[in-house]
């Protein structure tokens, strides 16, 4: 299990590399045990890729740290729930899925407004480096203001409570009148 | 702000029961507190969206580098080039001479589904869900059907962007083109139904028009602006 804490540990420092070396390191072995599914190699690879982003939201959230099966067990559990759910809903083919867990978008949730939502996510674009580091920390990757004050040197957890609190306030003002 | 730390800890996930009883008396009894909850849980959104779009941009960007490095496929690409020049090299020097079409495929990129996450393996209930889960599955045929569904039911602006760029894809430039001129003008997003339009007179050749609409945009100062601002240069 070694490997398994290596890659885990690359996975939560949040990297590009990090995802990168995991997409690499599984995937000739998830298309091949893919393969037994009537799917074409390029929805498999688009398949695949989603499963390594889910693995690697999860990893940020904190929720592999207790994983008890290995990292790959993981992945490969995400993305053949993905396949049969792909598969059911184009009818091609009628599978059980009882034995495999849901995995819920936490972040889904109906009563967002989506025209707002586009506009933020054009304003976040716009905000400077460190407003947007701020924000994916908290916001996207679950990260409590303590672990975001000592990862970027603030000495201070005020200051940066009312760093996040500008960069929220500029995030209004970008998107006003949207 | 009032509350903040309430607000933290819920995003945090660190409220105590008792500040849980409190945060939620204080959603139902404080407008200002529930809009701005509200606004962080779309922020949220917005972020994740985000982030999921540049990762995946990431991950495809590998597959790319890799396939390009495999050997095999540069067979292909070789062979695909010889064919394409002994049958098509008629249609390539249009290409070539014609540079709108070959500007039309340098800058065309299908508009990220900023709207609706599709998570694969959550059943589409509803055309939303549906439409935006054919979009990200690259069914634009589909897409471009639902789409016009959901348009006709709730009169949604973006469902006429997503309709016309499902156009593009399908490589009906026409189409896109009267979609996207009913774009409203007031409603977000309406630079971008502004840029795919120009793209789709562009590749009709109808240059003037596209023109005019890359200037309206050029004037703006988001990054789209500058896009346009390039665009015209080279047009």
């Amino acid at each position: 299990m070694e490997k398994d804490s290596v890659l885990l540990d690359g996975l939560k420092s949040s990297s590009d590399r990090a995802i990168i070396r995991i997409y690499d390191a599984y995937k000739t072995d998830f298309i091949r045990f893919a393969a037994r599914y009537s799917l074409a190699s390029e929805e498999l690879l688009d398949i695949y890729q989603d499963a390594v982003i889910v693995l690697w939201e999860h990893a940020q959230q904190g929720r592999l740290d207790a994983l008890k099966s290995s990292v790959k067990t993981y992945l490969f559990s995400v993305g053949k729930y993905m396949i049969l759910t792909r598969l059911k809903k184009t009818a091609k083919q009628q599978v059980l899925t009882d034995d495999i867990a849901e995995i819920p978008d936490q972040l889904h949730d109906e009563n967002i407004h989506e025209e707002r939502v586009a506009s933020l996510r054009e304003g976040f674009q716009q905000l400077g480096d460190q407003c947007r580091t701020i924000l994916r920390l908290f916001y996207y990757e679950g990260k409590k203001l303590d672990e975001i004050q000592a990862r970027l040197g603030y000495t201070n957890k005020d200051v940066l409570k009312s760093q996040k609190s500008r960069c929220l306030k500029q995030l209004k003002e970008l998107t006003k009148g949207k | 702000m009032r509350h903040e730390a309430l607000i933290t800890g819920y995003f945090e996930g660190t409220l105590t029961a008792e500040q849980q009883r409190t945060f939620e008396q204080l959603i139902g009894a404080d407008a200002d507190f529930a809009r701005e909850v509200e606004f962080q849980r779309e922020v949220r959104q917005a972020i994740a969206l985000s982030e999921r779009a540049r990762l995946k941009q990431l991950l495809r960007n590998r597959e790319q580098k890799q396939h390009n490095a495999s050997p095999r496929l540069r067979w292909w690409i070789g062979a695909a080039a010889a064919v394409l020049l002994v049958v098509g090299g008629g249609t390539w020097l249009w290409l070539r001479t014609s540079s709108a079409p070959a500007l039309y495929a340098e800058y065309f990129q299908a508009y990220p589904n900023t709207v609706m996450p599709t998570v694969r393996g959550e059943p589409s209930e509803s055309t939303v869900q549906a439409a935006f889960q054919a979009y990200d599955q690259a069914d634009y045929a589909n897409a471009e059907k639902l789409f016009g569904k959901l348009y006709r039911d709730t009169q949604e602006p973006y469902s006429l962007l997503y309709r016309g760029v499902s156009f593009l894809e399908l490589g009906r430039f026409a189409d896109a083109d009267s979609v996207l001129a009913q774009y409203p003008t007031d409603a977000p997003l309406y630079a971008y139904a502004c840029w795919y339009r120009a793209l789709a007179l562009l590749r009709l050749d109808e240059r003037k028009q596209a023109r005019g609409l890359l200037e309206e945009l050029a004037q703006g100062r988001t990054t789209l602006g500058q896009t346009a601002h390039e665009l015209l240069s080279r047009l």
